[in-house]
């Protein structure tokens, strides 16, 4: 999170460092958002990996489909049963 | 905060040497210094998002300027930071004017400080900026604002 690329570096409310854009979308909503609403490519590998080497996939060979892209869909669907949202919106920002 | 603290040590205590271990690791007078909870992750250079994050407590004093700005004893606010108000020198700064106005309760932190013989002067450790929005701007920039435009 490097301020001369990312802006300002927003914390939320359960302690997650993240990009400036949570900042806009949460002082623009009046909403808090938690750390279950953002994601980045490095912390879903970051995720997988580190069950990979804790057992979590019982040995089996890990690869990007399935494995990566079941985690992004079950941190949507995560995050849409702990809102009770009818949907979700996703909102990809590159830097 | 923690500049304006090392500069009323320095000027205000006579502690001409007071620092931030942060800039000089080598000070005799620490005023800041790091965190207990951070010593070690700093030594293993564990240093990816384990700064002290997110929303902690804060106790007010109840006399303070913040309180009244507030209104309330309690609040809540988001950190990110490794370094802090060195305890050992909070009675020296405190006999010289340095209001302690607000307090982690569960550690003991100085998260607030304030001179009250100014019109506004307060330091926060915490980031009142992530709290503040459009339509409900943060007290303590509310409380600023109106001290500013006050004859």
């Amino acid at each position: 999170m490097n301020p001369t690329e990312h802006g300002e570096v927003f914390v939320t409310n359960d302690g997650l460092e993240t990009d400036q854009d949570i900042g806009n979308y949460e002082r623009f909503l009046d909403q808090d958002i938690l750390r279950d609403n953002y994601m980045t490519t490095g912390s879903v590998y970051q995720m997988v990996i580190n069950r990979e080497r804790n057992l979590g996939y019982k040995g089996k060979c890990v690869e990007i489909i399935p494995h990566i892209t079941d985690e992004v869909k079950d941190r949507l669907m995560k995050v849409a049963k702990k809102n009770k949202a009818d949907f979700v919106l996703v909102v990809m920002v590159c830097n | 905060m923690q500049l304006a603290t090392i500069e009323f040590a320095r000027n205000i205590c006579g502690l001409t040497d007071a620092h931030t271990t942060e800039i000089n690791p080598k000070t005799a007078k620490p005023v800041i210094c790091t965190m207990a909870e951070q010593v070690e992750k700093i030594k293993e250079k564990d240093m990816g998002g384990s700064m002290r994050l997110g929303a902690c407590d804060c106790k007010l004093h109840s006399e303070s300027l913040s309180r009244k700005l507030y209104g309330t004893d309690k609040i809540s606010e988001r950190h990110r930071h490794r370094y802090e108000v060195n305890n050992n020198f909070r009675k020296q700064l405190e006999a010289k004017g340095l209001l302690v106005a607000g307090i982690n309760p569960k550690q003991n932190l100085v998260e607030i400080i304030e001179l009250p013989k100014h019109k506004f002067f307060i330091g926060t450790q915490f980031h009142p900026e992530f709290k503040s929005r459009p339509l409900s701007p943060h007290p303590l920039f509310k409380g600023f604002i109106q001290a500013a435009t006050r004859k």
